[in-house]
């Protein structure tokens, strides 16, 4: 098989990506020099342990925090040179967030919470269209407190994808959750990718998630250990951990 | 349709409902006491104003002992004058069957046909006196009000030491009456102090004033000085026994009017500037932590994609919102405030149609100094949003750090329990909100303090005026000055026990360029009924060719001890004089000389007079002897110690009752603003260390404690200096009185602070109870499970 990523040009690339916090004793260095390219409707989920700097690249990718060092690129878009407002609209207009903590507002219901986003997008999917996508249609009019974490977490879901974002990013979205209702976000995500085609990347310390994956990248110590394509995709249904 | 981040506000609002009303009830007094004291103020400025314009209020006074009339047209001659109106005016009494002392006032004439051409009366009731009708009347309404009168009903008064009988025409204001009371305290109060209005026929042969006048009013032309005007009047009626004009600016009522302003704008000013302080600070607190509590939420709005301005914005408006509760409920309370202030005035000031009215440029400042102060206190929460990194956000707020001050592992500490230990380091962390808080306990504590002190005052004026002071049983005021040998008659009068003189004569004082008129008195050689105190209490007696000032008239005339003054005095011969200060009295009311009576006499170039007799009586003769007296000739008025007491209490706790209230309300307002605020934040905060400790094994009672005891810390921090500033508050607001009226000492009653610390604490407390209430109500298995 022949390896897609040299075929095509990236959406989001990473070269050369540094992130240092604090000075002297204190200093941590949570990237160390990373490269890594995102192509259009991939899936792929970055593997680590905690502490890797997964969850800092991540970040960085999504517009969240700015590099110490190196480039971020966003098609022809050079995000490390972008001020905090263009930052902020690259992630309205093209990225989609998924947190481990869901982080709704308690006090919108399931499909306000979805309309925050898609009040700001330009052709968003309506809510309660969002919500039927991750099989919430019967539950629009509930609040965050009376969802279990996995109707919660596809609610996040939901929101993230109702703007039709170009990238998925999902922070350990199933850390919260048990294994069965973690099988069901898989599903949500999985879904998403293949009917929106959108890039999707996954960050989570849980291996066997990656049978999932179009492509699965580690990563220790702040550095990218291994980057393999998997030919053999498994069905989030079938994952056990 | 609503958007989700409105609806957000609205929940989150709602879900802080009692943060949100207590801090609205906070601006809402601010904003209610801005608005009444400002729309009183306003109301009395502008129905003064009004009545003044239509009913003609002179700009010069004169009085003097009698000028014919043909000297008017001389008078229309002076420099400035552009009109002159004579007129007939004299003492009068009025026996009514409810007072042991008869009430004294003067009576005025009008012309025999139509309206006085200045200080015209405005007859509320009935009509004028009917032109050749010697009998009838129009009496002051706040005169009439206090003794039932109407039009139609028959009085007896005293004219001129002649009896007669009256019939009430009508019920009248004048602008010269809009404060009616007399300038003496033994005669104050609406019933004590009539005014009457007769036309002037009827009135001149009573008064023996045919064909001439003692009293006029003076239009100034346009621009011109009043000052040169009552000079040139001065010098064309010396020779008449005038006794100096006056401006509207010395006129007593005039200048009461004016007084009161004055204070409502210090209060319009000071008071609400305390609470939207207060509420600025507590807008702060609750939104600092609103915004640290929804960490998770401004950074997940912000990642995906709302600006910090739209975030910020959004707890901006629930600012708004909040201080718009307050506005409007401050608007209906400040117009009920409004209402119930001018209907107390209406009792003091006699002006027709006095409104309520709150124009739109009040309330738009109300509203505006409010908003201001909301976003004053928004300020710190909106940077804190801005400065949320939306990466950082994400992850849980660490634990606060604890350990790098010096508090956090102070030896001290040791010796403390475990909650003791909590609540130190708690406060410890945040000194500025410490302070804050404290500040805010202050304020409600000195507005207690102030509030009452100003009854505390009381009492010591009582001890001062009618123990030290007057010590006479009744004072009879002559119309004028008689031999003193005249009045032995008063000695034979059954339960009279002693008799003493006074004579009082109108002056003007010199010292240098400055000049100010006063009455000089003088006291006979061993008189000791009436007495002059310094600022300790202690007796001061007038020694030969000096002369004692009343403190504020010493400083008016910037004279020492041993300087020298020259004395002019405005009657009979119009004496000129050089005395020497001997010293300085500190009586509370007016500004005046005292003297012996010897160099009285010899300032006047005249024999021994007296017009004033101070009479020792026996109490159960007194009711007698005052009957007796009211009929004698040349008496002008008498007044009973006992009964000037009695009005002097009654008066003094009217006032205090509704006074007590509002600054109850108003403190506790604050107090417990302030208290549960800063309870709820600092409930919410630590709501899952409080449930810990819960888990731990630590008892209810345990962990309120720790709660609860921080805010004891503020309260007790807060009291004292609430205690300080109130009596500073307490001072500013006394020197607010025009010294030359009256100067009350500040006292400041043991009492009173127990008093301002004690409600401070029941407000406190009180607040306390309601989070207490939540405390015991912490779920303890939701809150640990629950991620902050």
């Amino acid at each position: 098989m022949i390896d897609t990523s040299e075929l095509r040009t990236p959406v989001l690339r990473a070269e050369g990506v540094w992130k240092v916090y604090g000075e002297g004793d204190a200093e941590v260095r949570a990237l160390r020099g990373v490269d890594l390219s995102l192509f259009a409707g991939e899936f792929i989920v970055l593997l680590g342990a905690s502490g890797s700097g997964k969850s800092t690249l991540l970040n960085i990718l999504g517009g969240l925090d700015v590099p110490s060092a190196g480039r971020v690129t966003y098609r022809d878009q050079d995000l490390t040179e972008a001020r905090d407002d263009q930052l902020t609209r690259y992630r309205r207009e093209h990225v989609g967030f998924v947190f481990q903590f869901y982080n709704l507002i308690p006090s919108l219901t399931a499909r306000e919470n979805v309309a925050l986003v898609t009040e700001l997008a330009d052709d968003p999917l309506e809510p309660d269209e969002a919500l039927a996508l991750v099989g919430l249609g019967q539950r629009a009019e509930h609040f965050p407190s009376e969802l279990s974490g996995g109707e919660q977490q596809r609610v996040a879901i939901a929101r993230a994808v109702a703007k039709r974002p170009d990238l998925l990013l999902c922070d350990e979205p199933t850390g919260a959750l048990d294994c069965a209702t973690g099988r069901l976000v898989l599903t949500v995500l999985d879904r998403v990718n293949r009917e929106l085609g959108t890039t999707t990347a996954i960050i989570t310390h849980n291996a066997p998630i990656a049978a999932m994956a179009h492509r699965v990248v580690s990563m220790a110590d702040g550095t990218i250990t291994s980057d393999r394509p998997n030919a053999d995709r498994a069905s989030p249904e079938t994952l056990r951990w | 349709m609503v958007s989700p981040l409105d609806r957000k506000l609205l929940r989150d609002l709602a879900a802080l409902k009692g943060q949100v009303l207590t801090i609205a009830l906070v601006v809402a007094f601010g904003v209610a006491v801005y608005l009444s004291f400002g729309s009183a103020r306003h109301s009395l400025l502008q129905g003064t104003d009004d009545f003044y314009r239509a009913q003609r209020f002179s700009d010069v006074f004169a009085e003097l002992e009698r000028a014919p009339d043909s000297l008017r047209p001389r008078l229309e001659q002076l420099p400035g004058v552009a009109r002159v109106e004579t007129r007939t005016t004299a003492t009068v009494l009025v026996a009514m069957a409810t007072m042991v002392e008869p009430a004294v006032g003067r009576i005025h004439s009008i012309p025999d046909h139509g309206e006085a051409e200045l200080d015209a009366p405005f007859v509320l009731e009935g009509r004028m006196p009917e032109a050749g009708r010697d009998d009838e009347v129009l009496v002051n309404d706040a005169f009439a009000e206090s003794h039932r009168l109407h039009a139609g009903d028959r009085i007896t008064a005293i004219i001129g030491g002649t009896q007669r009988a009256l019939r009430i025409t009508g019920l009248a204001t004048a602008p010269n009456y809009l404060v009616a009371m007399s300038v003496e305290l033994s005669s104050m109060g609406n019933e004590r102090f009539v005014a009457m209005w007769m036309r002037r026929s009827a009135l001149a042969p009573l008064a023996r004033l045919e064909g001439a006048f003692n009293d006029l009013g003076v239009r100034l032309q346009r621009g011109a000085s009043a000052r040169a005007t009552q000079d040139a009047l001065d010098r064309e009626l010396a020779r008449y026994g005038a006794r100096g004009a006056r401006s509207r600016a010395e006129h007593p009522s005039h200048r009461t009017l004016l007084q009161e302003m004055q204070q409502l704008e210090g209060s319009a000013t000071v008071l609400p500037a305390m609470f939207l302080g207060v509420a600025a600070f507590l807008v702060n607190v609750v939104l600092a932590r609103l915004v640290r509590m929804q960490r998770g939420q401004v950074a997940m709005l912000k990642a995906v994609g709302y600006s910090d301005r739209r975030i910020a914005l959004h707890y901006l408006e629930m600012v708004v919102v909040i201080v718009a509760v307050g506005v409007v409920a401050g608007t209906l309370l400040g117009r009920q405030m409004a209402e119930w202030y001018i209907g107390l005035y209406r009792e003091f000031f006699r002006i027709p149609n006095l409104s309520v009215r709150i124009d739109a440029s009040l309330l738009a400042q109300a509203a505006a100094l409010s908003f201001g102060s909301g976003i004053v206190g928004t300020i710190a929460a909106v940077r804190g949003v801005a400065k949320l990194a939306p990466a950082e956000a994400m992850q849980p707020e660490p634990p606060a750090k604890y350990g790098d001050r010096a508090l956090d592992r102070a030896a001290t500490l040791g010796a403390l329990g475990p909650s003791a230990r909590m609540i130190a380091r708690e406060l410890s962390r945040r000194p500025l909100r410490l302070a804050l808080s404290s500040l805010g306990i202050a304020m409600a504590t000195a507005i207690l303090l102030a509030g009452r002190s100003m009854f505390d005052a009381l009492p010591a004026l009582e001890r001062l005026i009618f123990h030290d002071m007057m010590r006479e049983s009744l004072a009879v005021r002559l119309t004028r000055p008689v031999a003193p040998s005249d009045l032995s008659v008063l000695r034979t009068i059954p339960g009279v026990f002693r008799v003493e003189t006074q004579r009082t004569v109108p002056v003007r004082m010199r010292h240098g360029a400055r000049s100010k008129d006063a009455s000089l008195v003088g006291h006979p050689a061993g008189a000791d009924l009436r007495r002059v105190l310094d600022a300790r209490g202690r007796e001061l007696r007038p020694v030969r060719g000096a002369v004692l000032l009343t403190r504020p008239l010493g400083t008016i005339l910037g004279v020492r001890i041993g300087d020298a003054i020259t004395v002019e005095v405005l009657e009979g011969e119009r004496r000129t004089r050089s005395l020497t200060v001997g010293g300085f009295t500190d009586e509370p009311f007016g500004i005046q000389g005292h003297m012996q009576l010897d160099d009285l006499y010899e300032a006047l170039g005249q024999g021994p007079s007296v017009d004033m007799a101070l009479l020792v009586v026996d109490p159960r003769e007194e009711s007698n002897v005052i009957r007796r007296v009211v009929l004698m000739p040349g008496v002008g008025g008498v007044s009973s110690s006992r009964a000037a007491l009695e009005r002097f209490r009654s008066q003094s706790g009217k006032s205090m009752g509704a006074t007590g209230l509002i600054l109850v309300l108003f403190a506790g307002s604050i107090a417990a603003g302030v208290v549960y605020n800063n309870a709820r934040v600092a409930l919410a905060m630590r709501e899952r260390d409080l449930a810990t400790l819960r888990v731990l094994g630590m008892s209810r009672a345990d962990v309120s404690g720790i709660l609860l005891g921080e805010m004891a810390v503020q309260v007790a921090i807060g009291i004292p200096p609430g205690l300080w500033l109130g009596k500073l508050l307490a001072n500013a607001a006394m020197s607010t009185t025009d010294p030359e009226m009256y100067r009350l000492p500040l006292t400041v009653e043991p009492f009173t602070y127990v008093y301002a610390s004690v409600v401070t604490v029941i407000a406190a407390l009180l607040s306390a109870l309601v989070v207490r209430r939540r405390i015991d109500q912490l779920d303890l298995v939701s809150v640990l499970k629950t991620r902050e």
